[in-house]
């Protein structure tokens, strides 16, 4: 049969002569959503929703205990002709009602079967405890009380007047941030520090703590004021990512009528959250740098207002934000049915399944339901592979076991089930083999983007720039530095002296050698009229004086130190040194050729093997600390492996660098593995200025790869390196 | 002082045990305990039992009657106190099997004993036809009669039900035994004598029907206590008289593959008259709407999938049509959902070929046997709408009150157990639904049938040809031939070719089972000619006429091959039966049922390689073709019963509020 709704079911039987009842205590709210009506019933009991359609609540409504079921359906039948349910919908519709719990009357009192069901949920329970072990849940304790006592004082704050006085602190806290924003950058730098950590996650909690109290008592106020109850049952610890953080359970604010309540309901704990901002932002700049107060302020400021607005903010992820989002839009469940509406597209349009469900209510909200399920399914997977890769760096076998249970509940559970769908579906009994083959052409296309089509292939390394000509100048005799050249001069052989030195030493010394040999001289005069002999010894002592007095002159003229090539003087210590005194060999400062400068870089074997192979010459640069910088260069020499002195301590992981190195070497420049040296020539370019030590960035780019390929290669990489195979 | 049969006590305080098949990985260490159980060779070990077994007779060869009896009473005693050891139950099969010898003429072979080892050890036995079935089931059921609490003989037809009963009373009697059969027909006080006999022969139908028909009133009672107190205030006690069964003990499944596994394809549906249903001139309405409706551009039909789907101006056609008539037609789904069943009946309801109308009703043809079928009608409002179509007064439909289905329903014995002819195919499927290991018990003389290999036709006109060129060779030798066919259509359209070629034969059509049962066990005469549905003269043997044998025995043609392998092989089971010779050859068309159903574009593309001839195109390709499409069939069948388990499992899961449905 081609309809849609068959109004008959073969089932229809086992509920016919049933005469059930909603439970007494079940509330039953009505709401809006996109102009449809709804009514949510909610089981006091356990605090459970059910949201049911019009008609359905009307057949539901009908129950009495005394008319039978089908007797209902008749008259349902007759007031809303094609809008009542039909007799399956109402067979599901009272076992899922049922299996809520909130049916009573001539049922068979089956007490296995409750048993069964308690079970039947219990294990549920588990399995989703299982499948979202980054989430879990206890709770431990139930507010209700303590919310009822307090709501009357807390509750005054979400009037108009409250939201006035919110402004005013956000406000005040802005306006004291707006000066320090240099100092709010330049401290960032140290939230992470593993000093800070303890005091970071003490300040998260206590933030947190307040975000949850501003759910419940939200809740709980307007809950009290639209006579719903808004009842707070629970509130505990829940384990993000093994972080314990409190969380409350404000579900009953489902049953508010008013949207508005809702969403405040969903933003509160944002809301107290920034207000706790800005107060930890007027503390941090009243107080003075150093003190206890102001880094506990600043770590509060950032949590409460980054935190907040990274994760509770966005909307894609099951927080606060995705609650107002829902209501905002007036599309309940969203994140279900923005799936099955996805599915149900599939189905239609790609399997061309004629009598596919279509999930969305209204017209309206089929475009967001789209849009949703993709960013939300992008969104999930940049956050969970980001606490992967996280968890994989800091306990890495917790990370694979988490990239297990991933890879397993993500792929390879939904692609299994989408395969047996595939194959046993009755739905798609007519359009089997359309669905198969758009499926694999799917699978196929796919495979193809990630294991043919090539992208580059990029790998990052660091490096040090250095010039290629470079002079190291030392004392060549010592002595007191009477005149300098300032550092950062141009020089050259030619050019100026760069240090003079004078050393009285040396000078007592030519004097005295002068002397010395005047002495000789008229010393050889008399013994040349005299003896012959005499005269001849003489003669040797005063060439060997001469010798002398030649050494002392060229000391003395080293003592004014010029550069052997043309380049800059660097000598930064070079004022302090101003009439110290030099010791010979004692290093002053270096000419380097500016002009001509190089990069040295660093890699570990596993880039230089791929460099060697396959390397393109043309690398490009980056300027670490000025990522607006680009510059290129050509590699010039790969220099074999067997390095382990850092060319420059500032890779190694002490200096911020990326390497790793050996911690017992208190230089920080002896790296943990050895590497291959890539000399690098940047292309120069007037505009640009480096600098010799300054650490670059170089990105090398090999012949272009498959993404497949390239992915493959580094897991491997990953796991050789772990487990050394 | 009231008092209440410990039967129904039973019944009513136990309720039937759980029946959900075993899921997840319990479901996984089942499968492989039915593998690993598969490979264990049980036969050489049932077999050297036997012998055992057949080594007692001596002991009682010289014994009187009485004292045989005597000795029966003793072990009945120890069975009934469920003190029973293995030797216990070796000498009970001795003791039956000296009895069948005296009272019926017939001693067990080994072989049989083995069979019945195999049943009491609660399998499925697989024996050949004509290894004698009947006689097996006879030393099992005597045990299960001996316990005390009922023993179900479960046959496939009503005339093999009562046949098997009348002809082994005299055995059950004499091991102080009572036999029950139930008829189809029997009032409820005859049912419940029949049920309560020790031993009770009767169709799977039948007592599925009785139990959903006691269930029904046991939920009126609502359990023991209730019914004690209604009993005793003596108000509505008269209720749990009418329970006719007394709980579901252990049954012997003869045709265990045609009652567990063809006939669960569809459940069983108990329905009576319903108070407040459409009025037939709705019914009336929709057929006269569906006549002015424009086939090309208001409806579509979908000849392969049977359906009739409105088009947009046929919708709108149909509110315009409706307009004036009001109430129900004003709601647009139900109308559309009427008028589209009109309009199947119309366009794919032909009247003699899927129902007749006959004294102002109609009943509907099973196209499988070509048989009537009274008491079935077809569901949601399509038989309506063909009374509706043929002018007929419309009997409104009737509503379900309890539904069950053969699978969930033979999984409520204690204790089951079968034998059939054909099991090993099945094997997995035995396991997996019922927890019945297979186990194939060999012939008792080698058989020396010849399975000659198919023959494959183009067009269906060639394979009749070939089949009547056929039949009229073997006839020449002497040979009796039997000519299996599918349907009855196909039966008299045979006939009706043979009685052109001056051939005389005998046409079977499952009709009346009683006489058919007679022709066909007359079939292995000399010269015979004897066209058959499948279904026809299940259960009896076709005995070889003199000098039959030295000709070479029965040939059997199959016209078609069937939708599972097993139903084929039950038709070449007809001859070689307990090591007479024989032959079998199947004749198939591209043009048969099985073919266009299962590999349509195959064979429409050999039929094109062939360039249309009417010709022979046997060869290894075209058989691997049809055996694909039997295969191919098969699955389609499997998967079909497991929706059916399937939905009973859904049912019970969500409508569990509604009662149990069993």
């Amino acid at each position: 049969m081609g309809i849609d709704r068959p109004t008959f079911s073969q089932s229809w039987y086992r509920v016919a002569d049933l005469a059930p009842r909603l439970l007494g205590a079940v509330k039953v709210h009505r709401q809006h959503f996109r102009g449809l009506k709804w009514y949510v019933l909610q089981d006091p009991a356990n605090n459970q929703f059910f949201r049911l359609s019009d008609a359905a609540y009307h057949f539901v409504a009908m129950l009495d205990g005394r008319r039978t079921v089908s007797q209902v359906w008749r008259t349902c039948m007759e007031e809303f002709g094609d809008n009542a349910p039909t007799q399956g919908e109402v067979v599901n519709l009272l076992s899922q009602l049922y299996s809520s719990n909130l049916l009573q009357g001539s049922l068979a009192p089956d007490a296995e079967e409750l048993f069964q069901r308690h079970q039947r949920r219990v294990r549920r329970e588990v399995t989703s405890v299982l499948t979202n072990l980054l989430f879990i849940r206890v709770p431990l304790w139930d507010p209700d009380r303590f919310l009822d006592t307090w709501v009357g004082l807390v509750g005054r704050l979400f009037t108009w007047c409250g939201f006035l006085i919110w402004a005013s602190i956000v406000g005040t806290g802005l306006w004291a941030v707006g000066g320090h924003i240099g100092e709010l950058a330049s401290q960032a730098s140290s939230v992470l520090n593993p000093h800070n950590l303890p005091l970071l996650y003490m300040a998260l909690v206590v933030v947190k703590i307040f975000h949850e109290m501003g759910h419940a008592f939200a809740c709980k106020h307007f809950g009290t004021q639209e006579g719903t109850g808004g009842e707070v049952h629970q509130m505990g610890v829940t384990f993000l990512v093994f972080t314990p953080l409190p969380f409350v359970d404000a579900s009953s604010s489902w049953a508010l009528r008013s949207k508005l309540h809702r969403i405040v309901v969903g933003a509160s704990g944002m809301l107290v959250e920034l207000a706790i901002a800005s107060i930890a932002a007027i503390l941090w700049v009243r107080t003075g740098e150093g003190t206890t107060v102001h880094a506990i302020a600043y770590n509060i400021m950032v949590i409460a207002s980054v935190s907040t607005l990274l994760f509770n903010g966005n909307p894609l992820l099951r927080y606060d934000a995705y609650y107002i989002l829902l209501d905002v839009l007036e599309i309940p469940n969203l994140e279900s049915r923005s799936r099955l509406y996805v599915y149900y597209l599939v189905k239609r349009y790609v399997w061309g399944v004629r009598k596919a469900h279509d999930p969305s209510h209204t017209k309206g909200e089929k475009g967001w339901l789209v849009f949703y399920a993709v960013a939300a399914m992008l969104c999930r997977v940049m956050v969970f592979s980001a606490i992967i890769l996280f968890l994989r760096d800091k306990f890495f076998a917790i990370g694979v076991i988490f990239g297990a249970i991933m890879l397993t509940g993500w792929v390879l559970i939904p692609v299994g089930k989408v395969i047996r769908y595939l194959a046993t579906s009755h739905a798609l009994d007519r359009v089997r083999v359309r669905a198969v083959l758009t499926s694999l052409v799917g699978v196929l296309s796919l495979f193809i983007a990630v294991g043919h089509v090539t992208v580059p292939d990029r790998c990052r390394i660091e490096g040090v720039v250095e010039p290629v000509e470079l002079a190291v100048i030392h004392m060549k005799t010592a002595g007191f530095v009477c005149n300098f050249l300032d550092s950062g001069a141009k020089t050259g052989p030619d050019g100026p002296t760069l240090i003079e030195a004078w050393s009285p030493k040396l000078e007592a010394q030519r004097d005295q050698l002068l002397a010395e040999l005047r002495q000789l001289q008229v010393n050889r005069q008399s013994a040349q009229t005299r003896e012959a002999a005499a005269a001849q010894i003489l003669e040797e002592k005063i060439a060997a004086l001469e010798d002398q007095i030649e050494r002392n002159n060229q000391d003395l003229q080293t003592l004014a130190l010029r550069s052997p090539i043309s380049g800059t003087w660097v000598a930064p210590d070079i004022d302090a040194i101003s009439g110290a005194y030099l010791r010979r060999g004692e290093h002053v400062g270096v000419v380097a050729n500016l002009d001509n400068l190089r990069i040295r870089a660093i890699a570990g074997q596993t880039v230089a093997a791929r460099l060697i192979k396959e390397a393109q010459s043309v690398v490009e640069i980056k300027v670490r600390g000025q990522p607006d910088m680009e510059l290129a260069g050509e590699i010039e020499t790969i220099m074999p492996a067997g390095h382990e002195r850092l060319p420059s301590a500032a890779l190694g992981y002490a200096a911020g660098g990326s390497t790793q190195i050996d911690l017992e070497d208190p230089s920080g420049r002896r790296a943990a593995e050895p590497f291959f040296e890539i000399l690098v020539v940047p292309f120069l370019q007037e505009e640009t200025e480096m600098r010799p030590g300054q650490t670059m960035l170089l990105r090398l780019e090999t012949a272009p790869k498959p993404l497949l390929v390239q992915g493959w290669r580094s897991l491997l990489r990953l796991f050789q390196r772990r487990f050394q195979v | 002082m009231e008092s209440m049969p410990s039967t129904n006590w039973r019944m009513l305080a136990q309720g039937p045990s759980r029946v959900e098949l075993p899921r997840g990985l319990d479901a996984l260490w089942h499968e492989v305990a039915g593998l690993v159980g598969s490979r264990i060779r049980r036969q050489s070990r049932l077999l050297r039992q036997a012998e055992l077994i057949v080594s007692m007779e001596k002991r009682f060869l010289r014994l009187s009657d009485r004292k045989l009896r005597h000795m029966a009473s003793q072990l009945q005693e120890r069975f009934r106190l469920g003190r029973d050891t293995t030797e216990d139950r070796n000498l009970a099969f001795a003791i039956v099997r000296e009895v069948a010898s005296r009272e019926i003429g017939l001693r067990p072979f080994p072989v049989q004993v083995a069979g019945a080892l195999a049943i009491e050890a609660g399998c499925v036995a697989e024996m050949a036809t004509g290894e004698g079935k009947t006689l097996v089931a006879t030393m099992p059921a005597v045990l299960a009669g001996w316990r005390g609490r009922g023993c179900h003989v479960v046959t496939a037809n009503e005339y093999l039900a009562k046949r098997d009963a009348t002809w082994m009373e005299a055995v059950y009697k004499f091991c102080g035994l009572k036999v029950g059969c139930i008829e189809e027909g029997m009032a409820a006080a005859e049912r419940k004598q029949s049920y309560n006999a020790h031993v009770t022969y009767c169709t799977n139908k039948e007592v599925a029907a009785d139990f959903l028909r006691d269930r029904l009133t046991i939920g009126r009672l609502k359990g023991l206590p209730s019914a004690l107190l209604a009993k005793l205030s003596g108000g509505p006690g008269g209720e749990i008289d009418r329970l006719v069964q007394r709980g579901l003990e252990c049954a012997i499944v003869d045709e265990a593959d045609s009652v567990f596994i063809d006939e669960a394809a569809t459940p069983l549906i108990i329905s009576g008259a319903s108070p407040n249903q459409d009025h037939s001139e709705a019914y009336e309405l929709a057929a006269r709407f569906a006549k002015e409706l424009d086939p090309s551009a208001e409806y579509r039909v979908d000849k392969r999938y049977r359906e009739v789907n409105l088009t947009q101006a046929g919708k709108q056609r149909l509110a315009e049509l409706a307009r004036p008539v009001g109430g129900l037609w004003a709601c647009a789904r139900r109308r559309e959902e009427l008028t589209m069943q009109a309009l199947v009946a119309r366009e794919f309801f032909v009247r003699d070929k899927h129902y007749v109308a006959d004294n102002g009703k109609v009943m509907i043809v099973d196209e499988f046997t070509g048989r009537l079928m009274p008491d079935r009608t077809w569901r949601d409002g399509l038989h309506q709408a063909i009374e509706a179509k043929e002018g007929l007064e419309i009997n409104l439909p009737k509503e379900t009150y309890a539904r069950i289905s053969f699978q969930r329903f033979f999984r409520l014995y204690r204790k089951l157990s079968g034998m059939t002819g054909t099991a090993a195919e099945a094997r997995a499927e035995f396991w997996q639904t019922y927890d019945l290991p297979v186990i194939v018990i060999p012939t008792n003389r080698p058989c020396r049938r010849t399975a000659m290999k198919d023959r494959v036709y183009t067009v269906g006109v060639a394979k009749w040809r070939a089949v009547i060129d056929e039949v009229r060779r073997v006839h020449q030798t002497g040979r009796p031939v039997l000519i299996g066919t599918r349907s009855v259509r196909a039966s008299e359209y045979l006939g009706g070719l043979l009685a052109a070629k001056g051939l005389q034969h005998q046409v079977l059509n499952a009709v009346r089972q009683e006489q058919e049962a007679q022709i066909i066990a007359g079939a292995g005469q000399k010269g015979r000619i004897t066209v058959a549905t499948n279904m026809a003269g299940r259960g009896t043997d076709i005995r070889l006429g003199a000098g039959v044998a030295h000709l070479g025995g029965l040939h059997v043609v199959a016209t078609e091959r069937h939708e599972a392998g097993r139903i084929d092989r039950q038709l070449y089971g007809r001859c070689g039966r307990q090591g007479d010779p024989g032959s079998a050859q199947a004749f198939i068309s591209l043009e048969d049922e099985l073919l266009q159903q299962h590999a349509r574009l195959t064979s429409a593309a050999l039929v094109r390689h062939c360039s249309n001839n009417d010709r022979e195109i046997s060869s290894p390709f075209s058989r691997s073709l049809v055996n694909r499409a039997q295969r191919r069939a098969e699955r389609v069948a499997l998967r079909q019963r497991r929706d059916v388990l399937r939905t009973d499992d859904w049912l019970d899961e969500h409508l569990g509020f509604a009662g149990r449905d069993l």
